[in-house]
């Protein structure tokens, strides 16, 4: 009978085990967390690719949000949205009950006290975060959820693919230079960026380096004439008519030498800097290799980059 | 028939008040989890049950929120009525003798210099700067020893633009945290909590009374300066003393809600329509109205398509905005 008390007692003190580090500090939990309410895109791709996906997540359409990435809509099921990630809504959080809450530890900066009221609060750096910090993160929220051996798996499988990725690289090719283009900006993101990060990895260097600590920046037209990238990708969106387009009827345009290569290419820009999780990478490898960029092979067909709006 | 109509006056500032309690009231049912008036009360009943989600809705997240969503809006339109008295010009608001320039060049300084600070530096910082502005505006256009209120009105609009000016070549160079950071000052009630209302009590519990008090020698003022002269009054002395006073009510209010576009100027003159234009009636009046206005639009700004929010001040400047340019056309045909 006493045996039988202890090992209670000793499976409980194992139970209360659970230690999540993030930006604030460490997080105890007796139990791994069923229920989480998730406010940036990379951290509802890791939940679902870990199978235990959150009960709310912020995944709105207001402002600068574009809801879910196209390349995870399916697999979003049975979620409720809780509004934007700027402002997401405090009372549609509390009334889902979650046991932890997961933040970005830069956009949502001023809301965790508020946040922190309603359930215990994990912040990560996801927004402004490399590849490689998106990885820990992955194993940080595994820990949190009791999937620990689930995310070093999907980590195992990424660094495989990531492998065989880079085999398709050419390592002669020249730097590249990637950037969000929407009607009104066009954003480079640096090597630091997550995107920039990940091709880096995958043995292409990144042109941009980050300006004043940001990992991505804006840039004008004779701004990218100056840097003149060998490869220049554009990320845009299907419903956008993105600035590049009218950039693309200037007489500078075609003197960059990324034009004058055929090697400008043109992806989805919700799928390839929106998600940031396992399962946008594997998204994103399928593309860098279909579209022959990692190879330096001239841009052509759906990532071929298109001077008018179709 | 006027002593009807002054009787009448005075049940306006009563049915004001009622008006007040029936939205705040509207408003705890209304966000992203719908509650009918029978579940409020219930959860009414249950505040302080931590295993109540609607008690918890209720008294974490709506209550203080509606309660610094009215006493923001109150200060801003007794501000609003102070300065249209003073300036005598109904076009007179907080924005312009530039509190809302100053507030928000300030918040920008305190970012920039102190990132570390902790939360409440931030509109604490952004109240001193409507402060500094106010006074930059005041010194700037004393001539002869004496401010005349249209100066005081154009110069305010010039220094306006000159620190709006200065904040965003700042902000062109800034770190985008910076920028994301002054969301706040679009004004919103959005995440108001009960620290932010502490916070913003105590100087209310001293300025509103004060105002109150006062109502008298801005009557005063409000007459004009030879009247005024010939009543004994320190015209200029009075004169800063109100200024003062209606520069500090949406400074304070800054700091609770952000700037709330054209709070302070639609509330008092809607309040001047009903009871005219003595203060002992007019403050009052704004005190609800403007506390009526914000409390409607914060819980429209929840309502209309939860769970998304919208800044209540983007609503009040939506009602606001024509409101203004009506009130353009109608002083120009004055002329």
């Amino acid at each position: 009978m006493n045996r039988l008390l202890a090992l209670l007692v000793l499976s409980g003190l194992a139970a209360a085990q659970i230690q999540v580090r993030h930006d604030l500090g460490t997080l105890n939990l007796g139990a791994p967390a069923k229920r989480v309410v998730v406010l940036e895109y990379s951290f509802l791709d890791t939940l679902i690719a870990l199978g235990v996906p959150p009960v709310g997540a912020a995944v709105g359409t207001q402002g600068g949000d574009r809801g879910v990435p196209p390349y995870l809509r399916s697999r979003v099921v049975g979620i409720t949205s809780v509004g934007s990630r700027a402002v997401p809504s405090l009372e549609a959080i509390l009334a889902l009950q979650p046991q932890v809450i997961i933040a970005d530890t830069f956009v949502h900066k001023d809301l965790i006290p508020q946040l922190q009221r309603i359930a215990p609060v994990v912040a990560f750096s996801s927004r402004r975060g490399s590849f490689d910090d998106l990885n820990k993160q992955v194993l940080e929220i595994g820990r949190l959820v009791g999937r620990e051996a689930q995310a070093q798996k999907l980590l195992q499988d990424q660094e495989r693919l990531l492998l065989k990725a880079r085999a398709f690289a050419n390592p002669k090719a020249p730097p590249l230079l990637l950037a969000v283009a929407t009607p009104d900006s066009f954003t480079v993101h640096s090597n630091e960026s997550f995107i920039g990060s990940l091709l880096e990895r995958l043995g292409r260097k990144s042109l941009a380096k980050p300006q004043n600590n940001q990992t991505q920046y804006p840039v004008g037209l004779e701004g990218l004439v100056a840097l003149n990238p060998a490869t220049l990708v554009v990320f845009t969106a299907p419903d956008e008519t993105p600035i590049v387009r009218s950039w693309a009827r200037n007489p500078l345009w075609p003197r960059l030498e990324a034009a004058q290569r055929g090697r400008i290419y043109e992806f989805d820009r919700d799928n390839w800097t929106r998600g940031r999780g396992p399962l946008a990478t594997r998204f994103i490898l399928a593309e860098l290799i279909d579209s022959g960029l990692l190879a330096d092979k001239p841009a052509s067909g759906a990532y071929g980059f298109k001077t008018s709006t179709p | 028939m006027k002593a009807a109509w002054a009787g009448l006056k005075l049940t306006i500032i009563p049915l004001l008040a009622l008006g007040l309690v029936v939205v705040g009231i509207a408003a705890l049912g209304v966000g992203a989890v719908r509650m009918s008036f029978a579940e409020v009360l219930q959860a009414l009943g249950n505040l302080g049950h931590a295993e109540d989600t609607h008690a918890r809705i209720l008294y974490d997240l709506r209550m203080p929120r509606i309660l610094v969503g009215a006493l923001c809006g109150a200060m801003f339109a007794a501000s609003g009525a102070i300065l249209q008295g003073v300036v005598r010009n109904p076009l007179a608001s907080p924005d312009i003798v530039g509190v809302a320039a100053g507030a928000g060049l300030a918040a920008v300084f305190t970012l920039l210099l102190l990132p570390k600070a902790p939360l409440w530096a931030l509109p604490v910082g952004a109240c001193l700067g409507g402060f500094l502005a106010f006074v930059l505006v005041y010194l700037l256009s004393i001539r002869t020893g004496e401010v005349l209120p249209i100066r005081l009105a154009l110069i305010g609009v010039a220094v306006e633009a000159s620190l709006d000016a200065l904040r965003r070549l700042i902000l062109v160079r800034a770190d985008d945290g910076v920028a994301q950071a002054l969301t706040f000052l679009v004004g919103t009630v959005y995440g108001a909590d009960w620290e932010r209302l502490w916070r913003v009590l105590p100087f209310a519990l001293f300025l509103i009374p004060l105002a109150l008090i006062l109502h008298q020698k801005l009557d005063v003022l409000s007459f004009g300066d030879s009247t005024a002269r010939s009543l004994g009054m320190r015209l200029e002395l009075g004169r800063l003393v109100a200024l003062l006073l209606g520069v500090a009510l949406a400074s304070v209010a800054v700091t609770g809600t952000g700037i709330l576009g054209f709070v302070g100027l639609i509330a008092p003159h809607a309040a001047r329509l009903l009871v005219g234009s003595r203060f002992h009636l007019l403050l009052p009046a704004s005190l609800l109205l403007g506390a009526i206005l914000v409390v409607g639009a914060d819980t429209l700004a929840r309502g209309l398509v939860p769970p998304l929010e919208i800044p209540a001040g983007l609503l009040t400047t939506l009602v606001g905005a024509p409101y203004f340019l009506y009130l353009m056309r109608r002083v120009g045909r004055a002329r």
